[in-house]
């Protein structure tokens, strides 16, 4: 019975379980997994139907956002106006909202603003979505957005987890951080220039 | 208290063999039962070779698993069958189709599911096959048969108790009145030419290479290699083919398995049904694939009396569809090779469909009035032409055969969910024109698009759809758009399928095989007419029944229909593989020349 104790070194730190565990503030929660994996930004899948959340507090509108590569960048307003034309021309007036997607996650659903029947459609979509469930399709013909409401009625999602200030800064936290871009050499602008 | 509505409620069992030969009817052994309310118990050996009545009460609800095996065996002791059953089995199938995990639909998968204690498979293998060996048995395989019997009677009471919370017992009952027509249907057994059969089974191998001959040097596909003892696919001269016919950049490709791996042509049967009917220079090459890849030995089970015989498999398909082996029941088999079955002598083999099921059934679902009365104007498809101004009033199938083709491609593409893409493809039609089409169809029959939203909208939110007489798809969000729209129409025309065959069995009618839409009957020559109307009468009745007094029409022109001995059934496809085998016999020094 030689050097085999399993017995931990009288005085090390480095062996102590209750100095390794992690903090529980730090931990992957359940709740933190959800905000950073299930929602995603996106536009309504054409057989999907969807509703928007009622509340105020999950709908962002007017901001400036450009997307590259499902990459999506939010510009302040004091940026954008210092940048020259040509980089201004890839960033869009968007509106984004939480929105519940029958049997699947929640997106936050981006509206792009534009002088277009596509983009009036679709905002007539978005306020529908607002009251009730709609299912939103490309009428490529039409160059337009069509929406249509179910035949029945059918009971809203359960808003629970996504119910107050707190929780719609964290998903907004979630989706958006490290992707502000707040300075006019931010390399996300650079690149846009050609120079990265 | 289970099933209080009944007085009496009798669990039951019975084994039996088919004499060493599959095909033959069955030989009870014998009989384990259980009455619930009395806690009465049966067992009866039933292998004695004297008559032996029935010991159970006539007006029980009888509670079985698989139940036409168990009628299949009261017929062949001479016992009626009894008026009320719920077969575990099928509603077993009802409360977990479509259910995403794999689930296996034995007695013992059925158990373990509902986490219920169940005899081990390899046991219940080994009783089976000594059972299945036939008599004598000695006192103590008896016993031992008595005993395995009682632990399946004891399986199905707990699989009850567990079950019963679910169940809807008028809808249960009434799927259960169709194990009593499925049983009937299995003891007929479709006539066969066995002759002929044997024939054909003895240069089978030699038939085949043939066979491959002759259709690769009649069309040229050169899609068939011949090897050291017969002959390969190739899929490699498959995709030449492909690139020969202008398909290759249509034509379905498989994932490959691993990365690094070439893609192969998708070669399924349905779609290659599918394609063969939009491109019809390779419906020979699908018949050969149908009878070589599916047909490595011609083997159907047919019993000593010269009848097919096999388990119609009920509720076995989503749509609870019947779903027999394709390479059991001669119905499955090749087009060609149906033309096996011959009815006995002074006898006819009648096969009696409904006619335009799908646009019928649709109709009467939706309630589109445009598309009731189209239906009920006599065809369907001249009908839609003429309400989109394309088919003019006077036009009929003779004067406009070849657009009404058309429309019938649009009318049932629609049905199934098709998209203009393929429509296009179908009809060899621009895409503007094919989506000018859906949006005709659209404006034609409004009420029924309506409808096939809602269906895929109750779908999606509802997660389950039914029919009237409450068959389920579960998890039904989960499906394809496609196939929800599709499910009514398949769901419901089963519906009336087994009610039609509940109704012609009931009413004596002898009735030898379902399929899809069709039944198909034998009867003596001088009741051919009789048979014909009362089979009509049938499909009349069980489609009013279940689509709200909307009757669909079965085609029963005598000589459309029958098909009297010795003329041999004909599916109206592939006749000319059928003449091939017929030469070859004949080269042979088999006596099936012209006209035999």
């Amino acid at each position: 019975m030689t050097g085999t104790s399993s017995a931990p070194l009288p005085g090390s730190a480095l062996l102590n379980p209750a100095a390794l565990r992690i903090p529980t503030a730090a931990r992957h929660t359940e709740q933190r997994k959800r905000y950073s994996s299930d929602v995603r930004i996106a536009k309504p899948k054409p057989d999907a139907w969807v509703t928007i959340h009622p509340d105020q507090k999950f709908h962002w509108e007017n901001l400036w956002a450009y997307e590259k590569d499902k990459s999506f960048y939010l510009l302040t307003p004091a940026v954008y106006d210092e940048l020259e034309d040509s980089v201004q021309r890839v960033f869009a007036e968007c509106d984004f909202y939480l929105a519940a997607v029958l049997n699947d996650d929640p997106i936050l659903w981006m509206v792009k603003h534009s002088d277009t029947d596509y983009f009036r459609t679709m905002r007539g979509a978005v306020e529908a979505a607002m009251a009730g469930w709609v299912q939103v399709q490309s009428n490529q013909r039409s160059k337009r957005y069509d929406f249509k409401q179910p035949q029945a009625t059918y009971p809203t999602p359960d808003w629970s987890e996504y119910a107050t200030p707190d929780d719609a800064q964290k998903l907004f936290t979630t989706l958006f951080t490290d992707r502000v871009i707040d300075q006019t050499g931010h390399d996300v602008l650079e690149r846009i220039r050609g120079r990265k | 208290m289970i099933f209080p509505t009944y007085q009496e409620v009798v669990v039951l069992d019975l084994e039996f063999h088919t004499d060493m030969v599959d095909g033959n009817k069955p030989v009870p052994v014998c009989l384990c039962a259980v009455e619930l309310r009395s806690g009465r118990k049966h067992r009866v050996w039933l292998d004695t070779g004297q008559r032996i009545p029935n010991p159970l009460p006539a007006d029980a609800l009888y509670v079985a698993f698989t139940a036409s095996a168990e009628w299949g065996c009261f017929l062949a002791l001479g016992w009626d069958l009894p008026v009320f059953i719920c077969d575990l089995y099928a509603e077993f199938r009802c409360l977990t189709n479509g259910r995403g995990q794999i689930i296996g639909t034995s007695l013992i998968d059925a158990l373990v599911y509902y986490r219920s204690p169940a005899m081990p498979k390899s046991y219940k293998q080994d009783m089976r096959d000594r059972i299945l060996q036939g008599g004598p048995y000695n006192s103590e395989e008896q016993e031992d048969i008595l005993d395995y019997c009682m632990a399946d009677v004891d399986g199905t009471l707990v699989l009850l108790h567990a079950m019963e919370g679910g169940i809807n017992l008028a809808a249960a009952v009434e799927r259960g009145r169709y194990t009593k027509a499925v049983a009937r249907m299995e003891w007929s057994g479709i006539p066969i030419d066995v002759p002929l059969l044997g024939a054909l089974q003895k240069h089978w191998a030699e038939f085949r290479k043939e066979l491959v001959a002759k259709v690769e040097l009649e069309n040229q596909y050169g899609v068939y290699k011949p090897n050291k003892s017969s002959f390969s696919f190739n899929y490699k001269a498959f995709d030449a083919l492909l690139v020969r016919e202008g398909l290759d950049g249509i034509w379905q490709r498989t994932k490959p398995t691993r990365p690094g791996l070439a893609s192969r042509a998708y070669l399924k049967d349905d779609y290659l049904k599918e394609m063969s009917e939009m491109f019809p220079r390779l419906v020979p090459l699908r018949a050969l694939r149908k009878t070589l890849s599916g047909m490595n030995s011609l083997e159907p089970p047919v019993g000593t009396d010269g009848r097919n015989r096999s388990s119609i498999r009920a509720f076995a398909a989503k749509t609870s569809r019947n779903q027999p082996r394709t390479r059991e029941m001669i119905m499955c088999f090749p087009a060609w090779a149906r033309s096996l079955m011959r009815a006995e002598p002074g006898h006819a083999l009648l096969y009696v469909d409904l006619s335009s099921a799908e646009f019928g059934i649709a109709a009467a679902l939706s309630q589109d009035p445009a598309m009731m009365e189209d239906y009920r104007a006599g065809d369907p498809y001249l009908g839609y032409g003429k309400r989109i101004g394309v088919v003019p009033q006077e036009g009929t199938k003779a004067t406009h055969g070849a657009l009404r083709e058309r429309l019938k491609q649009v009318c049932l593409g629609v049905l199934y969910g098709m998209g203009a893409e393929t429509l296009a493809l179908k009809l060899d039609i621009s895409l503007e024109d094919a989506q000018k089409l859906l949006r005709l169809h659209r404006r034609a029959y409004p009420r029924y698009w309506e409808y096939a939203d809602a269906v895929v909208e109750a779908a999606r939110f509802e997660h389950q759809i039914w029919t009237a007489m409450d068959w389920r798809l579960n998890d039904a969000h989960c499906e394809k758009t496609n196939s929800l729209r599709n499910f009514p129409m398949q769901a419901t025309c089963a519906d009336i399928l087994r009610l039609a065959c509940c109704l012609a069995t009931e009413a004596g009618l002898e009735v030898v095989a379902p399929f899809h839409d069709a039944l198909l009957l034998h009867a003596p020559l001088q009741k051919v007419d009789e048979s014909l109307e009362s089979m009509s009468g049938c499909w009349s009745r069980a489609s009013a029944a279940l689509l709200g007094g909307f009757e669909l029409r079965s085609d029963v022109s005598r000589k459309k229909a029958a098909f009297e001995y010795p003329r041999r059934y004909e599916d109206g496809r592939q006749a000319d593989f059928f003449a091939k085998a017929l030469a070859f016999l004949t080269k042979r020094g088999y006596p099936y020349g012209v006209g035999a």
